[in-house]
C-alpha cells in the first residue's frame, strides 16, 4: 500500500423515494481508502453496503456530497464521463458472477475489452488464467464449471482492463467456505501482486477481518 | 469477440424464445410471401393464357360473356347454344377474317376412364391459335370420327396413334358412347388445352341434337378492320353476344386486382400482429435480461453497445426467420397450388406462384428492416437499464 489516495469520499447522503417513504440509504458517508489497500465494507442488509459500492464506483450519483477517484472530481460528471471513469479505474465482481453461459471462460474474460475497444495479446490472457489458475479451462462454458471456479472466471474479467480498483459485492456469497476461503487468498494474492485495491462488502466477518481495513456500516452511517 | 458475433451467441442463451420468435416471424414471412408470389403469379399466368388466345373476339349465347368465355377456356359445362344459321352470319360480317364454331360437352373417355372436356371443332381453330402444333394427321374430313388429344391426356392415357377411344357423354337423361380414331395430338400449350379430346364439330352436330351445337364462335378481325367496331356489329345478330379478348382481360383483371387488394388487407393484419409480437417478445427478453444488461454496463458497456447488441440480435432473428419464412413458402408452394385450383376451377394453367430471386430478396430486405425499426423502442428501453441493476441485493 502507498499513501496515495486514490478514492475520496467526503458526506456522502443517499436518499430515493420508496413509495410514500423516503429511505435514507447513507447519512453523510466520508472515507478515504489509499491506492493499493484492502477494504472490507461489513454490515447487516439494509445497513447501505451497496448504496456505497454503487456511489463509489460511478454507478450511482450521490444526493449531496463529493467524491474523488484518483484526485478527479467526478461527484457531478455525466452518464457518459462517468462510464469512461468506470472503465478506467473500475473492475466489479458480484455475488451471481454474472458470467455468459454462451460464453467460454476465455471470451467471459475478454468482455470488457470488447467494450473498451483495446485488445490483449495471447499471451497476456493465458498469463491471467493462469493466475486464477484455469488456463485448462479456458475453452468450458460456465456451466461445467464449480461456483468457485465462476468466481474466478468473473475476476479474472475484472482484472482484464488492468484497473486500480476492484470492487467485489458479496463476492463469496453464493460460495462454500472453502473456496470462499480460496476467493479472499486471491484477492491477497492480487493486492500484494499487483497493487490493486480491493474494496469488498461481505457479511461474513471472519473474511472481512484478513483485510487491511474493515469499515462497519449500520443504517447509513459509518460505526466507529 | 465483435458485438454482432456477441450478439450472435446471446441468441442461445435462452433456446425456446429465440426459436418461438423465429417461428412466429417466418410465419408472417411465409404469409406475405406466398400471397405476394400467388397474387402476381397467378396475374402472369392469366395473362400468358390470353395472350396465346390469338382470338380477337368471342361469340357467345346471350348471358354473362365473361362467365361463358372462362367456360369455353377451361371446359366448363354451358347450356346455352348457338346456331349454325347465326354461325354463317358471322362468317358472312364483312370484317371478319376467321369465324370458327366450338362446341364443349362433358365426356369420359375409354381406355383410362378419363373425365374431360370435348371439344368440337373445325381446322380452322389452328389459324386461331398459334400455340396449337399438331403431332400425328389432320381430320380426314370434316366430320370423320376421329380425335385429337391434349398433351396431358395423351400421358395420361398412354394411347398410339390410330387406337380407338370410346368417347361416353350424358345428353339430357339419355347416355351416349361412341368411338373415334385418334389421329393426332397437340403439343404442350400450357393451358387447359393440353387436358382436352378435340373432335370435329360436325361429326358431334350427328351425335347432338341440332341447334344445341355451337357453344362460342372464335373470331379473328381482318387485318386493318375494327375488333370494337366489328364486336359491336356482330352483337346485332339475334341471341349473339361479342367479347373482345382486351375486355375479357380486363375485367378478369379488375377482379383479380379486387380480390388482391382484400388478401393485401389480410396482410397487413398479420404484419401488424407480427410486428407487436415481436416488440413484445424483445420487452420481455430485455426485462428478463436487465441484471444481464445491468453487468454489461457495469464492466464498461456504453449505450450503444447495448443498443447495437440487441438490433444486432433482432436482425438476425429476423434474418434466419425470413428465410424459415421463404423457404417454407417456397416448399408448400406447390400444395397451395393445389389448393387454389380445387378452390378455383378456372385458374389458369401453368405456374401459379411467381417465384424469382429479386422478390427474395427484397422481401429479406424488407423484413430485416421492418424488424430493426420495430427493434429501435426496446432498445432505448435496455440502453435505460441501469447498471446499479446488477449490485442490488439489499
Amino acid at each position: 500500500m502507498n499513501n496515495q489516495m486514490i478514492i475520496k469520499a467526503q458526506n456522502l447522503h443517499k436518499s430515493f423515494q420508496r413509495g410514500e417513504e423516503t429511505v435514507n440509504a447513507l447519512n453523510g458517508v466520508s472515507v478515504d481508502i489509499q491506492e493499493g489497500e484492502f477494504l472490507s465494507i461489513v454490515g447487516s442488509s439494509g445497513s447501505g453496503k451497496t448504496t456505497f459500492l454503487n456511489i463509489i464506483s460511478c454507478l450511482d450519483k450521490p444526493t449531496s456530497g463529493s467524491l474523488w477517484i484518483s484526485s478527479e472530481e467526478v461527484s457531478t460528471y455525466s452518464e457518459k464521463k462517468l462510464i469512461s471513469v468506470r472503465r478506467n479505474n473500475f473492475g466489479f465482481i458480484f455475488q451471481y458472477f454474472f458470467l455468459i453461459p454462451t460464453l467460454t471462460v476465455y471470451e467471459n474474460i475478454q468482455l470488457p475489452l470488447m467494450f473498451a475497444g483495446k485488445k490483449k495479446t495471447k499471451t497476456d490472457m493465458m498469463g491471467l488464467l493462469s493466475r486464477i489458475g484455469l488456463e485448462k479451462r479456458q475453452h468450458h462454458l460456465p456451466g461445467q464449471l464449480s461456483g468457485g471456479e465462476m468466481q474466478r472466471v468473473a475476476i479474472a474479467r475484472a482484472l482484464i482492463n488492468d484497473p486500480k480498483i476492484i470492487i467485489a459485492d458479496e463476492p463469496t456469497g453464493n460460495l462454500d467456505s472453502t473456496n470462499s476461503q480460496l476467493i479472499f487468498d486471491l484477492f491477497h494474492q492480487l493486492n500484494k501482486e499487483l497493487g490493486v485495491t480491493i474494496i469488498c462488502a461481505t457479511h461474513n466477518l471472519e473474511l472481512a477481518k484478513q483485510s487491511d481495513r474493515i469499515i462497519y456500516l449500520k443504517d447509513g452511517f459509518i460505526q466507529k | 469477440m465483435t458485438i454482432s458475433r456477441f450478439a450472435y451467441r446471446s441468441l442461445f442463451i435462452r433456446k425456446i424464445r429465440t426459436i418461438l420468435t423465429i417461428v412466429g416471424v417466418a410465419i408472417v414471412v411465409a404469409v406475405f410471401f406466398t400471397v405476394y408470389t400467388f397474387s402476381t403469379g397467378y396475374k402472369q399466368a392469366l395473362q400468358n393464357e390470353y395472350s396465346s388466345f390469338g382470338i380477337n373476339i368471342l361469340a357467345v349465347p346471350k348471358g354473362c360473356p365473361y362467365e361463358a368465355t372462362s367456360l369455353l377456356m377451361h371446359g366448363g359445362k354451358m347450356d346455352k347454344s348457338m346456331s349454325f344459321e347465326q354461325l354463317e352470319e358471322i362468317q358472312k360480317h364483312p370484317g371478319v377474317d376467321i369465324a370458327s364454331p366450338i362446341h364443349i360437352h362433358h365426356a369420359k373417355l375409354e381406355p383410362g376412364n378419363y373425365e374431360t372436356a370435348m371439344y368440337g371443332i373445325e381446322e380452322t381453330m389452328f389459324s386461331l391459335k398459334s400455340e396449337w402444333k399438331l403431332e400425328g394427321a389432320h381430320f380426314s374430313s370434316v366430320d370423320a370420327p376421329e380425335a385429337y388429344l391434349g398433351s396431358q391426356a395423351m400421358k395420361r392415357l398412354h394411347l398410339r396413334y390410330g387406337d380407338t377411344i370410346t368417347v361416353n357423354v350424358l345428353l339430357g337423361e339419355e347416355k351416349k358412347s361412341f368411338q373415334v380414331k385418334l389421329v393426332g395430338s397437340l403439343q404442350q400449350t400450357g393451358t387447359s388445352d393440353d387436358n382436352f379430346i378435340f373432335l370435329p364439330i360436325l361429326f358431334i352436330k350427328t351425335i347432338v341434337p341440332e341447334g344445341h351445337t355451337i357453344k362460342g364462335i372464335a373470331i379473328r378481325v381482318k387485318a386493318g378492320a375494327s375488333i370494337g367496331k366489328v364486336a359491336e356489329e356482330l352483337n346485332q345478330i339475334a341471341d349473339v353476344q361479342t367479347v373482345t379478348y382486351k375486355q375479357v382481360q380486363y375485367t378478369l383483371n379488375d377482379l383479380l386486382d379486387t380480390t388482391v387488394q382484400l388478401l393485401n388487407m389480410a396482410m397487413i393484419f398479420t404484419l401488424l400482429i407480427g410486428i407487436i409480437g415481436l416488440m413484445n417478445t424483445i420487452f420481455m427478453s430485455i426485462e428478463d435480461r436487465k441484471k444481464e444488461l445491468g453487468m454489461l454496463k457495469a464492466i464498461g458497456a456504453s449505450n450503444q453497445n447495448i443498443f447495437m447488441m440487441i438490433m444486432t440480435e433482432t436482425g438476425i432473428l429476423v434474418f434466419i426467420g425470413s428465410i424459415v419464412g421463404i423457404v417454407s413458402a417456397i416448399l408448400l408452394s406447390k400444395t397451395m397450388e393445389l389448393l387454389v385450383r380445387k378452390l378455383i376451377a378456372s385458374a389458369p394453367p401453368g405456374q401459379l406462384s411467381h417465384l424469382s430471386l429479386p422478390v427474395i430478396l427484397v422481401t429479406i430486405l424488407v423484413s430485416v428492416l421492418i424488424g430493426t425499426f420495430v427493434s429501435v423502442i426496446p432498445c432505448l428501453k435496455a440502453t435505460s437499464i441501469s447498471p446499479m441493476e446488477v449490485i442490488r441485493n439489499e
